[in-house]
């Protein structure tokens, strides 16, 4: 969560994220290059290069798109706003399915809340089956039903996505929809943070511009978008002392820097290290997290 | 198929009422069974909760007449049973199977279910309706029933609707027959309507009145050009010869004058000026006609006609024959002498009185006889030249006016023989025309007549389907 926020604040605020370094072997170096200089130096040296930072931060900084979707009357607009705003996403309703007489919406957001009354009629499985992925079914008015949880689990075995009971005037499992939608968009915009990484480094082999994306990879920003990128279960400590420890964070160092050496995926890896640099960053700063 | 709306009546509605038909045609209801049971399809998406209304609809009924439920569609089931949740208003789903299901039913019910569970049924069955209103026209307006099968409401109430649809088919069917009777009566009202206003309006007057000028005015045109043409031609004969006459007398007049006044040299040269004078006569003549001819031909025509083939020429003119010297002017030689004689011996008598010039006298006499013998001799011969020159210079000039007469007179001719030809070919041309469009004239008005004539047998045709179902509904 710490890490989305951080993230968020390089997309919300360009250049913002600026890091004093402390003193000691690495005061030479320089690990303040932001994705904005990055931007227009590529700009300068090579237009097309510059053209192609610009899509991938662009992308990269565009508000997540939820879609709510479902038949007329399931209660679209309920669940909505009984999600309530969602930070850094732009939650939006679309035209009902099954609708007599009209066509079915097209969906192209990132992340689908299809919302369904028991039991899940025709129009609710091909409305799944086009989210796939994408989908999380909401099974709303959960309050009629004598046992939402199973019939959430029908549900989901019908529609072939997760499914949870809701039910919005009662606020009944609202909460655990928060919850995994925020999941969901956590997942999203480290895809995204991982998108604009890879697309970065592909840039490297374009020699006019490949020594402004390697001065900005190896810098604290980079960093930040990287740590983002990892998803959360790749990235949990196993048990953690007290935060007032001095040494926490070249503890935590060791720790990534061991996994980094006994990992057996290659993303596993990536990840280890990646975390293991913001550690040693973060203990040469003297921070703790 | 249809008992309350025949195919024929359905087929008259569909044209002119086709507003009406919808709520009219249903299957026939089977033959009333007041013993027996009654089968019922119930139609319903899985999960609308169809199959407990089912049961609590079955188990309540005792002491009335057995009912007999379907799921399936039954082709021998004159009731159908819609079962709607309450939860969202119905789809496409629904509507799907309610054509389907419901095609063989004279009559169907429709049931919302779960309005104990959905606070918000009324809304759901308002939806209900006005989506069945919009997209089938035959429900327009049906009654819901809400139904609770967990705490038994509104199951009565359906059980005894279920009840009145199958055992009060015969005011239902007079229902639905007076329904029909009144759209039958619109139908037959609005082709009276039709009709009449068909028999009214006449679009073929236009026509015929372009077909009656055409005929009229088919030969008029030719015996019109005609008669100007005769008109202008003898006009311009007149005015013609006229022009001729006037130039030529004004010519010779002219031609007199210079005779009498020119003195030897110049009197050589007249033939050639008068040469001159008639060349320029003839292209005054000439004009006048050309400016003439063309006025004849665009008054009758409308424009110029083609160039006539023509080589100007100026009429011949013989040179004057010499003058033949005769008796007159051996008579003026002698008459000269003798006057010339005398005159000097008048002019030589004072001088005889003196001796001595006596007889120088003598030559002197003579040479003034001899010099005015010879004056004499020659101004009688210029008198004599110009009366000759005179006299050739008239009768040339009559015979340049024949000339130029003939010669306009045969442009005339010419003029008029062209313009009758041109008005001939431009009167085959119209002809022509005028009967082409004459055929097309006469071809629209057959068409128009036929069609009027086939829409007014239509609509006779359905008013006699109408009058016949009147007649029948009455009896």
């Amino acid at each position: 969560m710490r890490r989305a926020t951080e993230a968020a604040i390089i997309r919300g605020a360009p250049g913002g994220a600026f890091f004093s370094l402390g003193g000691g072997a690495m005061a030479s170096m320089k690990f303040d290059a932001t994705v904005d200089g990055l931007r227009r130096s590529a700009t300068e040296a090579d237009p097309a290069a510059g053209a192609l930072v610009s899509r991938a931060v662009r992308r990269y900084r565009a508000p997540v798109r939820i879609e709510v979707t479902g038949r007329a009357g399931v209660g679209r607009s309920a669940v909505i706003t009984a999600l309530g705003p969602m930070q850094g996403a732009e939650v939006v309703e679309t035209p009902a399915w099954d609708v007599p007489g009209g066509e079915d919406p097209a969906l192209t957001a990132e992340l689908i809340v299809l919302v369904v009354c028991d039991p899940p009629r025709r129009a609710d499985v091909a409305a799944a089956g086009i989210a796939g992925d994408r989908g999380l079914a909401v099974l709303n008015k959960a309050d009629t039903l004598a046992d939402s949880a199973v019939a959430a689990e029908r549900t989901a075995a019908a529609l072939g996505v997760p499914c949870l009971p809701v039910d919005s005037r009662s606020q009944f499992g609202v909460a655990d929809l928060r919850i995994a939608v925020t999941d969901r968009l956590e997942a999203c915009l480290a895809a995204r943070a991982a998108a604009l990484s890879a697309d970065l480094r592909a840039l490297i082999g374009t020699a006019s511009v490949r020594d402004a994306v390697e001065e900005y990879l190896a810098g604290d920003e980079a960093l930040t978008v990287a740590v983002a990128a990892i998803l959360p279960h790749e990235g949990e400590m196993p048990a953690e002392s007290p935060p007032d420890d001095p040494a926490l964070a070249l503890r935590r160092a060791r720790t990534w820097r061991g996994r980094m050496n006994g990992g057996f995926d290659a993303r596993g890896t990536r990840a280890a290290l990646t975390l293991h640099r913001s550690a040693v960053r973060q203990w040469v700063r003297g921070e703790v997290r | 198929m249809n008992e309350t709306v025949p195919p024929e009546l359905a087929a008259v509605l569909r044209r002119w009422n086709p507003g009406a038909l919808p709520g009219l045609e249903r299957p026939a209801p089977p033959a009333p069974d007041p013993g027996g049971a009654v089968t019922v399809v119930v139609l319903g998406v899985p999960g609308s909760g169809r199959g407990d209304l089912i049961a609590a609809l079955t188990e309540g009924g005792a002491g009335s007449r057995e009912l007999r439920f379907a799921e399936a569609p039954d082709p021998a089931a004159g009731v159908a049973l819609m079962v709607l949740d309450a939860a969202a208003p119905l789809g496409r789903e629904e509507l799907e199977l309610l054509r389907a299901g419901a095609e063989s039913a004279h009559t169907v019910l429709f049931a919302l279910t779960g309005v104990d569970a959905h606070h918000d049924w009324a809304a759901v069955a308002r939806r209900n309706t006005e989506l069945l209103t919009e997209h089938l026209p035959r429900f327009a307006g049906v009654v819901i029933h809400p139904v609770s099968v967990p705490d038994g409401r509104g199951i009565e109430e359906l059980r005894a609707a279920i009840l009145e649809a199958t055992t009060a088919v015969p005011e239902r069917q007079a229902r639905l027959r007076m329904r029909a009777a009144g759209a039958a009566e619109q139908a037959a009202a609005l082709i009276r309507g039709s009709a009449e206003s068909l028999r009214a309006t006449d679009d073929t007057a236009a026509l015929r009145a372009e077909r009656s000028a055409l005929v009229a005015d088919r030969d008029g045109w030719r015996g019109d050009r005609a008669a100007v043409l005769r008109r202008l031609t003898a006009l311009a004969r007149v005015e013609l010869v006229h022009e001729v006459s006037d130039q030529v007398r004004a010519e010779s007049t002219a031609a007199r004058e210079a005779i009498d006044r020119a003195d030897r040299t110049a009197l050589a040269a007249s033939p050639q000026h008068l040469r001159d004078a008639v060349a320029a006569l003839t292209a005054r003549v000439d004009a006048a006609a050309d400016a003439r001819l063309a006025e004849v031909s665009a008054r009758v025509l409308g424009g110029a006609l083609h160039d006539e083939n023509r080589t100007p020429t100026v009429p011949a003119i013989e040179p004057p024959a010499p003058r033949h010297r005769g008796l007159e002017d051996r008579m003026m030689i002698v008459f000269g002498a003798s006057a010339g004689l005398g005159l000097g011996r008048m002019v030589m008598a004072p001088l005889s009185t003196v001796p001595a010039l006596d007889l120088a006298s003598i030559p002197v006499t003579l040479l003034l006889g001899g010099g005015a013998a010879w004056w004499l001799t020659r101004a009688r011969g210029h008198l004599a030249d110009r009366a000759h020159l005179r006299q050739w210079a008239v009768e040339t000039l009559a015979t340049v006016r024949s000339v130029l007469e003939q010669r306009v007179l045969g442009r005339l001719v010419d003029t008029e023989a062209r313009c009758a030809e041109a008005i001939l070919a431009r009167h085959r041309e119209r002809t022509r025309e005028s009967e082409d469009r004459l055929a097309a004239l006469d071809r629209q008005l057959r068409e128009r007549a036929g069609s009027r004539a086939g829409k007014l047998a239509a609509c006779d045709r359905d008013l006699a389907v109408l009058e016949v179902y009147a007649s029948v509904t009455v009896r």
